[in-house]
C-alpha cells in the first residue's frame, strides 16, 4: 500500500506539477539544485480577512476553488496565515459563501 | 526517502487543481535559478530561534530571492512570512553605511578611523579614571558565534571586566538558569523531532501559531497525521495558537507557579508517578523562599539549595490542592485533574514547550523548574517524543549568547567566572595571564543600564540590540543614557532605530550574509553560513569593529587569526571538548546544514543524556544527568512556590499589562519594519482588550485609549476583535513599533535568580484618549 501510495505520489507529483522530488541531503553542496525544487514566496492575500481567519476558513474557498478562488497546492499545511500575510486590497473580496462554510 | 501524507495529500492536491477546469492554481512560482545567473548559498534565517534553513539567491551582487532550504531538517522548505522577505530586510533605503560622531543635536559622518579613534579614546579615559568596570558591551542573541566570541574574550580576557551582557538576559536567563539548576548543563535534552514524534503538546505562555510558526505547523502537520495528538494551550490570552489548539486554558497572570505545582500534587497524590525513575534518576531540593523583585538598584540575591526527601517534597505539595489552585489561576480544580492525568498517562508521549510566558517571569528560574518537575515526576525526559523544551527568540540566543556564554557571570561550555578552575581554563585556551578574568560578575542587562544611569558605568558599546526600545521601565534608561557627565554610547547597527538615537558614534554593521557566521538554534543545531553579498557603503561586520577596537587598546595580541571565523572556531572548540558540548570542526559545518551538539565522532545527538544517542551514557546506564556530578548524575525537582508579581493590579490600575510579538515583526521591527509588505500587513501596535472591560469605560473598536502605568503613559488605538484576544482584567500590546514605545510603562522587576525582567505582568489603567 506504502509503496503504491508513494508512485502514485510521485508520478502524479512530477507529472502533474513537473518538479522532482527534493535533493538528497548527500548533496548538501548543490543549492541551486535544491533552490530550484524550492517553493518561491507565497502569494500576499489580496482580499481582506479577519484577523482571525484560520486554515478552515481559508480552505473553504481555496480547497476547492468554489467561486473562483485560486486552489492551493498544498491543502494539508493549515496554518495559512503564518505564510500568507494581509497583502494590498485590491477588487476581489471573498465570497460570503466562505464564510458560511466557517 | 519516505512518503509522507503531505507528498501524497499535495499530489492529489494538484490533480484535483489542474482536473478543476477553469480554476486557477497558485502553483509555487517557477524557480529563478531557471533564470540562470542566480548564485545559490545557504543560512540559516535571520529572525528568530527556530533556526530554518534559507537558501539565498544572488545576482549581481545582490539578494534577488531567499527559499525556505527544502534539505533543511528544521523547516523542510518552508519558511514563515518573515522568512519568505529576508531578501528585504537589507535593503532598506535609510541602511546606514557611514560611521557618525555626534556633534550637539547633530550626527556628522566620519572616517573609521576617526570614530574608532574617538571611541579607543572614550576607552582608555574611562578606564584610566575610573577603572576597568566603568566601560561595558552589550550584545544580542543575533551576534554570530564569532562576534559573541571576540567580546567575551576582549572584555574579560583583555580589558580585564566582566562588564559584557547581553539582550538574551530579557528573553533566555530564565531558561538558562532553569536548566542550570535543574540539570546542572545548559539547553535542551530533546530537539525539533519531538514536534513530529509527540502525541501530547502542553504549550505555556507560548504564542508558537505567531512567534515560532514554522515549529507549530511541525505540529499541526503531526495533527492531521495523527488524529491522537493533543494540543493544550494555557495561556493569559488567547491567540491564534488557542485557536488551533484543541484546548485553551486560561489562567490569571502569575499563576503559572500554583497549576504546575498542582499538577504536581494529583500526579503525586493519586501515584500516577514513575517510582522507578525517580529512585534512579532523581533528588529533591528547596532554596530560599520571598525572593524579591530586583526593584532596587544593585540588588544582590543568592539562593541556599538544601536537599530535601521525596515525602517532604509531597508534605510541600499538600498547599497545591487543585482547590487552592483554582481559587488562584481561575482554572476549574477538575481541569486541573484532568491535565494533570494527561500528563502522566502512560500511554501518552507528553511534551512542554514554552518561551516568554515562563521566561519574562519575576520567578521565571522558578517556573522552568516546575515544568521539568513534571516531566522528572513522569520520567517522560529524554525519550523520542517526549521532553520538555524551552523555545528561543533570537537566531543566536543559544549559539553564541549561552554556548559561548557572554553574560557577565559566564564563559563558555557552561563554566562561570566565579569558578577558580574556570577562569583558569579560559585564561589557558586564551592565553593570557593567570588571574585576568575576574571572579565577581558585575551588572545584568537591567542593572547595566541601571549603572549608565548612575553614572557607574561611563563607556558602553551597544550591538545587533535596541536596548532603548527593548528595555523595560525605559523611560530611566533613556534619559539616563543622554545625561552627560562622562557618559559616552557606542552603537553599531545596520538602520537608525531608538538606539542610534541616544548615542555618540553610531556605526554602520554588515548584516546577516554580508558577512560570514555561525548561529546556534534552540535544538542545539550549529549552522554556519558564508558571506554571499557585500555590506552597502562603508558598511562592516561587528566582529571586525570589535578586534579593531582590541588593537587599539593594547589587545590585539587576543586576535591574531588569518582566517578569523575558521581559526576562532577552532580555539572555541577547545572550551567545549569533553564536556558533553562537543562541536565539530568548522569544515564540518561549512557542508552540512547544522548539526546538533554535542558532535562527537562526526555524530550529532538527538537526545542528550539518553543511552544510544548520546555518547557520554555509558551502555546499560539509560539515563544519565551526567552533567549533574554534586548530585550524583541526577536531575533536581525543585519544591518552588507561588508567589505574587511584582506589582500586582489595583484600584488605581486595576489592568494587567502584557507585552509580546505579532506574527510579521520580529522584535523592536528595525527590519521586518522596513519591509513594505509586512508593514502594510501589520502597520503599529494596537490594545487588545476584552470588549466587556471596554464597554464598562465606553469605549467603542478602534477607539484611542490612553493607558497608563505608574512609569509611563501611550496613547493605541482599542482593538477589541484581532487575531489576539485579551481576557478580562487583562491587555496585550506588542513592542515592535518605534513609534508607541510600550515598554515605557513595563516594570523593571527581574527573576532574583536569571535576572530576567517580566515584560508580561504590571499593572495599568485605561481611559478614553
Amino acid at each position: 500500500m506504502r509503496i503504491l501510495l508513494r508512485c502514485c505520489a510521485v508520478a502524479s507529483l512530477v507529472a502533474l506539477l513537473a518538479l522532482p522530488v527534493v535533493g538528497s541531503a548527500e548533496e548538501a553542496e548543490s543549492y541551486a539544485k535544491d533552490a530550484a525544487n524550492a517553493e518561491g514566496t507565497p502569494p500576499m492575500i489580496p482580499h481582506r480577512i479577519k484577523d482571525t481567519s484560520d486554515g478552515k476558513y481559508c480552505l473553504g474557498c481555496h480547497e476547492t476553488g468554489i467561486t473562483g478562488a485560486p486552489i492551493t497546492p498544498h491543502p494539508d499545511r493549515l496554518s495559512c496565515t503564518g505564510c500568507h500575510g494581509q497583502g494590498e486590497i485590491k477588487d476581489v473580496e471573498p465570497m460570503k459563501k466562505g464564510k458560511q462554510i466557517q | 526517502m519516505g512518503l509522507s501524507r503531505r507528498d501524497f495529500l499535495k499530489a492529489t492536491a494538484a490533480a484535483a487543481a489542474f482536473a478543476a477546469a477553469g480554476a486557477a492554481v497558485l502553483k509555487p512560482k517557477p524557480s529563478e535559478a531557471a533564470d540562470g545567473g542566480i548564485k545559490w548559498g545557504k543560512a540559516p534565517c535571520r529572525f528568530c530561534g527556530t533556526g530554518c534553513g534559507v537558501l539565498v539567491g544572488v545576482k549581481d551582487g545582490k539578494i534577488v530571492a531567499t527559499k525556505g532550504d527544502p534539505a533543511a531538517p528544521v523547516n523542510k522548505g518552508l519558511n514563515c512570512i518573515k522568512g519568505y522577505f529576508l531578501s528585504k530586510i537589507l535593503y532598506g533605503k535609510d541602511r546606514l553605511t557611514k560611521p557618525l560622531i555626534r556633534k550637539g543635536d547633530k550626527m556628522v559622518e566620519a572616517s573609521w578611523d576617526e570614530a574608532m579613534t574617538l571611541i579607543a579614546s572614550k576607552f582608555k579615559e574611562a578606564i584610566a579614571t575610573h577603572g576597568p568596570d566603568s566601560v561595558a558591551m552589550y550584545g544580542s542573541g543575533q551576534w554570530t558565534v564569532f562576534e559573541g566570541y571576540a567580546a567575551s574574550k576582549l572584555f574579560k580576557g583583555g580589558i580585564g571586566t566582566n562588564n559584557i551582557e547581553v539582550n538574551a538576559r530579557l528573553c533566555m536567563a530564565s531558561a538558562v538558569t532553569g536548566f542550570m539548576t535543574t540539570f546542572a548543563s545548559d539547553e535542551p535534552m530533546g530537539c525539533y523531532d519531538d514536534l513530529d514524534l509527540g502525541d501530547t503538546y502542553f504549550l505555556w505562555g507560548a504564542n508558537m501559531a505567531e512567534c515560532h510558526p514554522v515549529l507549530f505547523s511541525r505540529i499541526i502537520d503531526n495533527r492531521l497525521k495523527n488524529p491522537n495528538v493533543k494540543i493544550i494551550d494555557f495561556a493569559t490570552r488567547r491567540t491564534r495558537t488557542s485557536q488551533m489548539a484543541d484546548k485553551y486554558i486560561k489562567f490569571n497572570p502569575q499563576t503559572d507557579l500554583a497549576l504546575l505545582n498542582a499538577i504536581a500534587h494529583v500526579i503525586v497524590k493519586e501515584k500516577l508517578y514513575d517510582e522507578k525513575f525517580i529512585k534512579d534518576h532523581v533528588v529533591f531540593k528547596k532554596g530560599k523562599t520571598n525572593i524579591g523583585y530586583g526593584l532596587e538598584d544593585k540588588f544582590k540575591f543568592a539562593d541556599d539549595p538544601k536537599p530535601m526527601t521525596f515525602d517532604e517534597y509531597k508534605e510541600f505539595l499538600n498547599t497545591y490542592t487543585p482547590e487552592y489552585a483554582a481559587e488562584l489561576s481561575g482554572v476549574p480544580a477538575a481541569t486541573i485533574v484532568e491535565m494533570a492525568r494527561l500528563y502522566a498517562d502512560k500511554n501518552r508521549k507528553v511534551n512542554t514547550l514554552w518561551t516568554m510566558g515562563f521566561n519574562q517571569h519575576t520567578r521565571g528560574t522558578w517556573v522552568n523548574n516546575l515544568a521539568y518537575n513534571i516531566h522528572l515526576l513522569t520520567g517522560k525526559i529524554c525519550k523520542p517524543g517526549e521532553n520538555p523544551m524551552s523555545l528561543t527568540g533570537q537566531p543566536s540566543a543559544c549559539g553564541t549568547t549561552r554556548e559561548v556564554g557572554t553574560f557577565t557571570h559566564r564563559l563558555p561550555a557552561d563554566m562561570v567566572v566565579t569558578d577558580p578552575e574556570h577562569r583558569a581554563k579560559a585564561e589557558k585556551i586564551w592565553g593570557i595571564p593567570a588571574g585576568t578574568i575576574p571572579a565577581k560578575p558585575t551588572y545584568n542587562a537591567t542593572e547595566m543600564f541601571r549603572a549608565l544611569d548612575r553614572g557607574d558605568i561611563k563607556v558602553v558599546w551597544i550591538q545587533v540590540t535596541n536596548p532603548f526600545q527593548s528595555l523595560p521601565n525605559l523611560n530611566r534608561y533613556r534619559k539616563g543614557a543622554r545625561k552627560g557627565d562622562g557618559r559616552f554610547v557606542i552603537v553599531s547597527d545596520m538602520y537608525p532605530t531608538k538606539s542610534t538615537e541616544v548615542a555618540d558614534v553610531i556605526l554602520p554593521s554588515a548584516s546577516w550574509v554580508e558577512k560570514e557566521g555561525v548561529f546556534g538554534n534552540a535544538e542545539r543545531r550549529t549552522q554556519q553560513w558564508y558571506k554571499l553579498v557585500e555590506p552597502p557603503g562603508e558598511a562592516r561586520n561587528d566582529l571586525t569593529q570589535t578586534i579593531d577596537l582590541a588593537k587599539r587598546l593594547g589587545h590585539g595580541n587576543l586576535f591574531p587569526y588569518k582566517y578569523v571565523e575558521k581559526e576562532m572556531w577552532e580555539e572555541y572548540r577547545k572550551f567545549n571538548e569533553g564536556q558533553g558540548k562537543d562541536l565539530a570542526p568548522y569544515e564540518t559545518y561549512t557542508k552540512e546544514r547544522g548539526l546538533r551538539w554535542p558532535v562527537v565522532n562526526g555524530k550529532e545527538t538527538l537526545y542528550r543524556y539518553a543511552e544510544g544517542y548520546d555518547s557520554y551514557v555509558k551502555a546499560g546506564e539509560g539515563i544519565k544527568f551526567y552533567k549533574n556530578k554534586k548530585d550524583g548524575g541526577k536531575a533536581v525537582i525543585w519544591a518552588r512556590p507561588f508567589e505574587p508579581a511584582a506589582e500586582v493590579p489595583d484600584k488605581s490600575y486595576p489592568f494587567w499589562l502584557c507585552t509580546g510579538r505579532v506574527l510579521e515583526h520580529w522584535h523592536t521591527g528595525t527590519m521586518t519594519g522596513r519591509v513594505p509588505e509586512l508593514k502594510r500587513a501589520y502597520p503599529s501596535a494596537v490594545c487588545e482588550m476584552h470588549p466587556d472591560d471596554a464597554e464598562k469605560l465606553g469605549i467603542k473598536n478602534l477607539q484611542k485609549v490612553k493607558i497608563s502605568s505608574r512609569r509611563g503613559t501611550i496613547i493605541l488605538p482599542v482593538d477589541l476583535d484581532g487575531r489576539g484576544k485579551a481576557e478580562k482584567g487583562n491587555i496585550f500590546v506588542a513592542f515592535f513599533d518605534e513609534n508607541k514605545l510600550i515598554n515605557e510603562l513595563c516594570i523593571d522587576a527581574y527573576c532574583p535568580i536569571s535576572g530576567e525582567p517580566d515584560y508580561k505582568k504590571c499593572a495599568v489603567k485605561v481611559e478614553k484618549a
